[in-house]
């Protein structure tokens, strides 16, 4: 079994697979940055710096790219582009927040926007209606039960005096 | 002979679920309860063909069967024995299966504890729900993706394929079912809401008889999300939680809509009102686990799951849009029953109006989880152009998000029911607003700048002291009126007001769960550095030494491991090996698994991210501030959520 285990390292170190250790990026106070905004396109869903796979094919040899520009003095904008201008818009973690994608970041506050309004149009609705209520009941109690109700009512509270 | 047992039981309910359906609705066209009991028995006979072709199938992977051709596809010989238990829901066939068994029990369950209810005519239309439902999935089981299918004869291989890699950690053996039954369970509620729509028994009876079932379903939905974190933490190997992925997105959209529920529900029941949208919430979260299992089945969007993906997708969605379709047709149809009549919301300055507040903000994050995971698909079909939404999204759109959530949270205690005053509101949020601004000010005087972690902490303090208030109030009280003493009364408080104290107990945990959460995510550190043997690497206040790198052996996988000393203020606390694992089946597949020093102060996250001939590895260190009071604080939500639905012991108890 052990030779097994040295054949699949030394087959993965001949072809040149992500067992080779190249990662030490971060270094650059960029590096972070710029992986976390960059989407990872091995299928991973996931961004750049957080691919689960030991041996993409993507995310491995893009943090070696990034690297490379952050050490040849791009700044984030212009490697981003680089990777945009390759694979497209895709290539990022987020849309840019221009023209449709715009509604992607606007469309939840609003929604939340309308909604609250409209709970706020409703409960003001039924507090209003829940005050003409309580007008029209004392209307009510006075007109039925006349004013000998009334004195009575008043002779008591006197007496609770 | 097994194998066709376990078809056959599987073909035998399809033709049951039919007869009890049948036998429902005969039951209410005729008025006769005959019908209904022959129904019930008809459930109970289903849940045990369930059983058995369950219980069978689980005996073909424990048996490596390898003739069956979804054994073959998820299992080997050398497979730990968990693991192999686990396999029968690591595929689709399995894990349809393996819903079906959980409906089965549920509704013999629901059966069986409703078969005194003679007073209300839902219950056989419950029944059809629910028939209904179980056909679809026993339609799937049976007729298009069965698991008892066999390889052709004469070709079943000497070892199956194994389960996939990421799949064999302790984690996948309740994340799965803790998730599918969750889903499971929001049928019986909904099935319950159909019912009293078709048989226009509206009042507050169906929520009351599904109130147990609602909570039991959102306690397993939140197992099953926070093991799928535990499980994204240790096995995926990339420091964090929660990547906001399509298929996590699935299962975290219907819980926040059934948090939502569980809170809208005591409205209706106090006060009469909220009928349609309750009937509405509960609609949408039953839709929304469908929906779920269609993300998690189509592949029609990119995520880490993708062991789940099939051919599945338009059956769900089909169904989905079908049910509610119905359902929502039904609400529209008895729009005048449900109207509200007489009760309304008295105040903008009540409790009521912070629920709805707090309805209003758990599904504007569920809109927004939604309307982040759809996204690319929307922008695709309107512009043509593929984008991609990741987790920068949803922390820029969701985190203002949770933090009015959590400072509602606070609030709702502070405010009466029906209307509060002025002066009542002074009282009650003069504390904690004080302790909210002065934790504000202590993070600020600390040198914290980073916004949403001290809004995050400072609203936790809040929610926490309105929780602390509200416990002291019940004590003051008990003791004033009962003479009791303090820890009495507050054990009485529990045990004759769960809901409400046991309520308090799941917010504790939640409060926990956002203080990991921000911690772990605000202020992490990382370091990725190449070692020789005897050279160490610093990350926060930890020095870790290369000291060897190892071989290890199993019957199904190999790994290597990296042995590292860990040291804190010059004094070595611990010796860690993180490891790569590959499984024999799966060679170009290697997993991490990561070596982890747990404290409550912080995680010390340490992963072997390669290794050379030479002995030479990359290590990616990583500390985690605070996370472990995230899964404490699931732990207390998930307990106090099965305190909540322990009986009552008194039957005379009236619902707070």
């Amino acid at each position: 079994m052990k030779m097994n285990i040295m054949g699949v390292i030394f087959l993965c170190l001949t072809l040149g697979s992500g067992f080779t250790p190249s990662t030490t990026y971060a270094a650059h106070p960029l590096q972070n940055d710029i992986e976390e905004a960059m989407i990872c396109l091995c299928g991973c869903g996931q961004t750049i710096k957080s691919c689960p796979h030991q041996n993409c094919g993507y995310a491995i040899p893009a943090r070696a790219r990034i690297d490379k520009y952050l050490n040849e003095g791009k700044n984030k904008a212009e490697i981003l582009d680089i990777f945009v201008d390759q694979y497209g818009e895709e290539a990022l973690a987020t849309p840019k927040k221009e023209g449709f994608n715009l509604l992607g970041y606007i469309m939840p506050f609003a929604v939340l926007a309308f909604a609250g309004a409209l709970i706020m149009i409703i409960i003001r609705k039924w507090t209003n209606k829940g005050l003409r209520d309580e007008e029209d009941t004392l209307v009510m109690s006075k007109k039925d039960f006349g004013s000998d109700i009334d004195k009575q009512i008043e002779k008591e509270l006197e007496e609770m005096d | 002979m097994l194998i066709e047992i376990g078809r056959t039981s599987l073909n035998i309910a399809f033709v049951m679920a039919i007869y009890v359906a049948v036998a429902s609705l005969v039951s209410v066209i005729r008025k006769d309860m005959r019908f209904v009991v022959s129904a019930r028995r008809g459930i109970y006979s289903i849940c045990l063909l369930a059983i058995v072709s369950t219980g069978i199938l689980l005996h073909a992977f424990l048996t490596d069967n390898f003739k069956l051709k979804y054994v073959a596809g998820y299992s080997e010989k050398d497979l730990n024995i968990h693991y192999k238990i686990a396999a029968l829901w690591g595929g689709n066939d399995g894990s349809l299966l393996f819903w079906v068994f959980g409906l089965a029990l549920f509704t013999a369950i629901m059966a069986f504890t409703s078969r005194k209810d003679k007073d209300h005519t839902f219950i056989p239309y419950t029944y059809i729900v629910l028939m209904l439902v179980l056909l679809f999935f026993l339609t799937l089981t049976s007729f298009v993706t069965n698991p008892f299918d066999l390889v052709p004869a004469g070709l079943a291989p000497r070892d199956g394929r194994g389960l996939n890699p990421m799949l064999q950690t302790p984690g996948m053996i309740f994340h799965p079912p803790a998730l599918l039954w969750g889903y499971v369970g929001f049928t019986i509620p909904f099935a319950f809401a159909v019912a009293a729509l078709i048989s226009r028994e509206l009042d507050s009876v169906w929520i009351k008889k599904t109130r147990r079932w609602t909570v039991f379903s959102w306690v397993l939905l939140s197992i099953g999300n926070i093991m799928g974190a535990e499980w994204a933490y240790d096995e995926l190997g990339w420091g964090g939680f929660w990547a906001w992925d399509p298929v996590e997105n699935a299962s975290f959209i219907p819980w926040l809509t059934a948090t939502a529920y569980l809170h809208s529900v005591m409205i209706q029941e106090r006060r009469n009102m909220l009928k349609i949208w309750n009937m509405s919430l509960i609609v949408i979260t039953f839709a929304l686990t469908i929906f779920g299992t269609f993300l998690v089945r189509s592949g029609v969007l990119q995520s880490v799951h993708d062991f789940g993906v099939s051919e599945m997708g338009p059956y769900f969605i089909i169904f989905m849009a079908l049910t509610s379709i119905i359902a929502f047709g039904l609400i529209i149809y008895r729009y005048d029953d449900l109207k509200n009549d007489n009760s309304q919301i008295e105040s903008m300055l009540s409790r009521e109006a912070t629920f709805l507040l707090n309805n209003l903000v758990l599904l504007a994050l569920a809109f927004a989880t939604l309307w982040g995971t759809m996204f690319p698909l929307i922008s695709e079909v309107f512009t043509g152009n593929k984008i991609t939404v990741g987790a920068p999204f949803f922390h820029q759109v969701n985190t203002p998000l949770f933090m009015i959530l959590l400072l509602i949270t606070g609030i709702c205690p502070l405010i009466g029911w029906r209307r509060a005053s002025p002066e009542n509101l002074k009282r009650n949020f003069i504390l904690p607003g004080s302790l909210l601004l002065l934790t504000a000010i202590l993070l600020l005087i600390s040198g914290m700048r980073h916004l949403y972690a001290i809004l995050s902490f400072s609203f936790s303090t809040f929610v926490l002291v309105t929780i602390f208030m509200e416990y002291y109030r019940g004590i003051r009280a008990r003791g004033r009126l009962k003479q009791e003493g303090p820890l009495k009364a507050l054990a009485m408080l529990f045990l004759k007001n769960k809901r409400r104290y046991g309520g308090y107990f799941i917010h504790i945990g939640i409060v926990l769960v956002f203080i990991g959460a921000t911690g772990s995510s605000v202020f992490v550190k990382e370091e990725v550095k190449n070692l020789a043997i005897g050279e160490s690497m610093k990350v926060g206040d930890y020095t870790l030494k290369y000291e060897a790198i190892r071989t290890k052996e199993k019957p199904n996988y190999e790994a290597v491991l990296a042995f590292l000393s860990v040291y804190k203020d010059g004094k070595k606390v611990d010796l860690i090996a993180p490891e790569k694992r590959y499984y024999n089946k799966f060679p170009e597949e290697p997993t991490s698994e990561v070596a982890l020093g747990r404290t409550l102060k912080e995680d010390l996250f340490v992963i072997l991210a390669s290794f050379e001939r030479t002995g030479e590895i990359t290590v990616k260190a990583i500390i985690n501030p605070l996370i472990n009071w995230m899964w404490i604080g699931a732990v207390l939500a998930i307990l106090g959520g099965f305190y909540v639905i322990l009986p009552d012991g008194s039957k005379k108890r009236v619902a707070p």
